[in-house]
């Protein structure tokens, strides 16, 4: 039924069957469990028996580093239980620590407001003193303090972070406690904005060793073709890699279509996108349809919903769109109603391509190359319900690249993994953050060269010689006209944490 | 591969970067901000007569020596050394009435949890005037117990903390628990900083009352180096159990400032004394009648003292960096003096009033 009724229309229909170009199929593949070093703590296996939840190979295999004192770096697929495999040591800790705080990094604030329910709901059924809060821009001045001192998880963004920095006197029982730091989608962080961040996770750091505290570090990403060289840019520490994906795949066909299958085109990208999405809807299947801007998510939508009155107001009814712009709670109800099914297509932008929790669903759509392998395969893998069959369609555009990957399925379906870079080298990146953290505590060169690199001495210099900086017996302090952490504002250009 | 050479004039990039960030904005005449108390705007009119005494005095103490600007002296302490300028003040000290505000505490019955004013207003018909009377009420007695308690050690920061939960943080008990307070043991503080947080305080203005004069200690930092030292002597000023510091928006700005850049250093902050914020007691006092309840216009209006040249308080920064740049002390000139005006005024403001509630008669 559905799917496998779908892929026969498209190898069949005359229409579709010109541009079906190739298909690569894989799986199923059955769970594979493991076994924990030592049980977990009865408030934690309780939790996990009620919800019929057992743990994956991947998930046991980062519990048991994790409890070993290792940097932990996670690169298993969406869906495969990541969160659970971060959340259940930190509360353990917590739980056994009575003073013990986590910090919690998101890449965008919406994540984190998802994020947040997981937490709280595994801390009400437990009874661990968990007290999640997430500290960000939209968070009340009158929480705040309350936050600094009670909250024990703190979920936040770099962005914020890096302001808070700032306030550090403040934090000081949160720093002198630090036990974990969890960043997740931390592939976002790459470029020259993964390079500021790795910095502020080093004045993270420094601060931590000011009041006492050694964080581990528990990384979730996408698949990287170096993820512990990666890791160790960005954290300055050494790491153990979880790759090895435990949790059960159901078949998964990846399509390439070709609607520019003849070198011209009878319709555009879109128009055939269109066409796919409704096919889609039609047989029942949850779709996500992923496109490249919002003008013509919101387009795809509107004329799939006019497509499918025809057929019937209900089913136009369950086409959406989705799309950053939307306020926080349009958007819950959108992915409440993917979650419950009364919602069976949505078209999106990049944005949902993000962990949120969507749930899986039974098909992807991607609507034109968006760029990159990584990208691609996050897309697709939203395609992909526990042990149940799925379908993820890349929909080529009119372009060489896009084209090439037509003509060559298999140099698509070999592409390795991308890199994410980081330089911590650069003078630009590092004389900033030299500057925030110089305003933070006084700079001593001896005792932060191994947060700053080999160039401190030269760029200390620099800096002091402009007066910025100057040299006293406690270090070097920051004598700037304006504030270093509004003067470093490249978080704020780069990606907007408004999610 | 060898280290990367720092590029020349990565710190000219970012000093044009920061000079580019004001943090005040320079406004017309006539646009009439009145969103409370917000500092951010400078006049262009003060703007520009600010940056010609600028030049001006650059010019004229080109050459002069630091201490025959300042003769001031050298102190030492576990910080270093800093500089402190000394300044005598005549300063007519009001007689506060004791008793009065002793007995305006016993009658006011809505110190007691769960007293509002219509019930005070009942239990006073019923013949229950004070706070001792109330010892005989069967339901109220345990209550009245507990604040009589905390009324009988004569602890200014007991009677500010209760009054101020009861009432509020600007009501005249507050203030009035300045009475049980010796003026010698009153520190009036003001601060002048290099921004709004996270960078340096420049200059430290205490004022203590001593032989019934009103002596204003400044702390001048002659460089950044001696900013722990003049930190220390500072918090040594605020330590001492009977102690109680009178600031001007002192609760959001000046302590706070001053204990973040004690923890900056790593050095411990004195123990909590008693708090009073002129600028909540003028607040309420003069609310509906001053356009302004800024310092300088408070002056104006209430004390009578004009200030001549003097420059926005937002400008301060650059007035010192031009000292640090060029080692010219002219431009400290106005600071020290702008600092010096505002601690008198404080005082003078918090006495003035101090003896309208509770001078005597």
């Amino acid at each position: 039924m559905g799917l496998s009724d779908l892929i026969r229309l498209l190898e069949a229909n005359p229409v579709y069957r010109a541009r079906y170009v190739h298909v690569r199929e894989t799986g199923p593949e059955p769970a594979q469990y493991g076994d924990l070093d030592t049980p977990l703590i009865p408030a934690l296996a309780e939790y996990l028996d009620q919800h019929g939840i057992r743990l994956y190979a991947h998930q046991c295999e980062a519990i048991n580093l994790v409890r070993n004192g290792k940097n932990v770096i996670l690169t298993t697929a969406t869906a495969s239980g990541k969160t659970l495999a971060f959340n259940l040591p930190v509360l353990e800790c917590l739980a056994a620590e009575p003073g013990a705080r986590a910090l919690y990094l998101y890449p965008t604030k919406a994540l984190a407001n998802d994020q947040i329910l997981s937490l709280e709901q595994m801390a009400a059924y437990t009874g661990i003193d968990v007290n999640p809060a997430i500290y960000d821009g939209d968070t009340p001045q009158s929480k705040r303090s309350a936050i600094r001192e009670h909250a024990r998880v703190v979920l936040s963004n770099p962005h914020e972070v890096h302001h808070m920095l700032s306030w550090h006197a403040k934090w000081q029982p949160f720093f002198a406690n630090l036990e974990f730091i969890v960043i997740d989608e931390a592939h976002r962080y790459r470029g020259v904005f993964g390079s500021h961040i790795a910095f502020v996770i080093r004045r993270i750091l420094r601060l931590c060793r000011y009041y006492g505290s050694d964080p581990r570090f528990i990384l979730s990403t996408a698949t990287l073709a170096n993820p512990c060289d990666f890791a160790h840019a960005l954290t300055g520490h050494d790491f153990a890699l979880v790759d090895s994906d435990g949790s059960p795949r159901g078949k998964h066909s990846f399509v390439l279509y070709n609607p520019f299958y003849n070198g011209i085109s009878e319709r555009s990208l879109h128009q055939e996108t269109k066409d796919l999405l409704v096919s889609c809807v039609k047989e029942n299947l949850q779709t996500l349809c992923f496109t490249g801007s919002r003008k013509m998510a919101e387009l795809i939508s509107v004329w799939a919903r006019d497509d499918a009155k025809r057929i019937s107001q209900h089913l136009a009814d369950t086409i959406s769109v989705y799309r950053a712009g939307y306020l926080p709670e349009e958007r819950r109800a959108i992915e409440r109603q993917l979650k419950d099914g009364s919602l069976k297509g949505v078209v999106s932008t990049n944005a949902l391509e993000l962990g949120i929790d969507v749930g899986s669903l039974d098909a992807v759509i991607i609507s034109g190359y968006p760029g990159t392998m990584m990208s691609t395969r996050q897309q697709a893998g939203r395609a992909g319900r526990k042990g149940k069959e799925s379908l993820a369609l890349l929909v080529a555009q009119a372009n060489p690249l896009d084209q090439y990957f037509m003509q060559h399925p298999d140099q698509f379906f070999s592409a390795p993994h991308e890199h994410a870079v980081i330089d911590t080298s650069n003078p630009y990146i590092v004389s900033g953050h030299l500057l925030c953290a110089a305003a933070e505590l006084p700079l001593k060169e001896e005792t932060d060269r191994g947060f700053f690199g080999n160039q401190i001495s030269d760029l200390l210099t620099e800096l002091g010689a402009d007066d910025l900086l100057r040299k006293t017996a406690r270090g070097w302090v920051y004598t700037g006209r304006g504030r270093a952490s509004e003067a470093v504002r490249s978080m704020a250009s780069r990606e907007k944490p408004s999610g | 591969m060898s280290a990367l050479v720092s590029p020349p004039r990565i710190g000219a990039l970012w000093q044009q970067r920061i000079q580019a960030m004001k943090e005040y904005e320079i406004v017309r005449e006539g646009n009439v901000f009145s969103s409370g108390f917000s500092d951010s705007v400078v006049f262009t009119s003060e703007y520009d007569r600010a940056r010609a005494r600028l030049a001006e005095l650059v010019d004229r103490y080109a050459g002069t020596a630091f201490d025959n600007l300042f003769p001031g002296q050298e102190i030492e302490n576990d910080g270093g050394t800093c500089f402190v300028l000394e300044h005598r003040n005549p300063v007519s000290v009001p007689s506060v009435d004791i008793d009065r505000f002793k007995k305006d505490l016993m009658n006011d019955l809505t110190l007691v949890l769960g007293v509002g004013p219509a019930t005070r207003r009942r239990l006073n018909a019923r013949g229950y005037y004070t706070l001792e009377n109330l010892l005989e009420h069967p339901g109220l007695r345990n209550r009245a117990q507990k604040v009589l308690a905390g009324l009988h050690g004569d602890d200014p920061s007991a009677i500010m903390d209760l009054a101020g939960r009861r009432h509020s943080k600007s009501h005249a008990t507050v203030l009035g628990a300045a009475c049980l307070v010796a003026p010698e043991d009153l520190v009036f503080l003001d601060i002048e900083t290099l921004g709004l947080f996270s960078r340096p305080i420049i200059l430290f203005g205490i004022g203590m009352i001593e032989h019934g004069q009103l002596v204003v200690r400044q702390y001048l930092l002659r460089d950044v180096t001696e900013e722990q030292a003049a930190l220390i002597a500072t918090a040594d000023h605020l330590v001492g159990e009977r102690k109680a510091l009178v600031t001007f928006n002192g609760k959001a700005f000046d302590l706070p400032y001053v204990t973040d850049r004690l923890a900056y250093y790593g050095l411990e902050c004195p123990g909590r004394i008693p708090h009073f914020d002129v600028l909540h007691f003028s607040r309420r006092r003069w609310r509906n009648q001053l356009p302004s309840l800024r310092l300088t216009n408070l002056e104006q209006a209430i004390l009578n003292i004009p200030r001549h040249d003097d420059i926005p308080g937002q400008m301060v920064p650059e007035f010192y960096e031009t000292y640090l740049r060029s080692g010219n002390a002219g431009p400290l000139v106005p600071v020290v003096e702008h600092n010096r005006q505002d601690v008198i005024s404080l005082a003078l403001l918090f006495f003035c009033l101090l003896e309208e509630s509770y001078g005597t008669l």
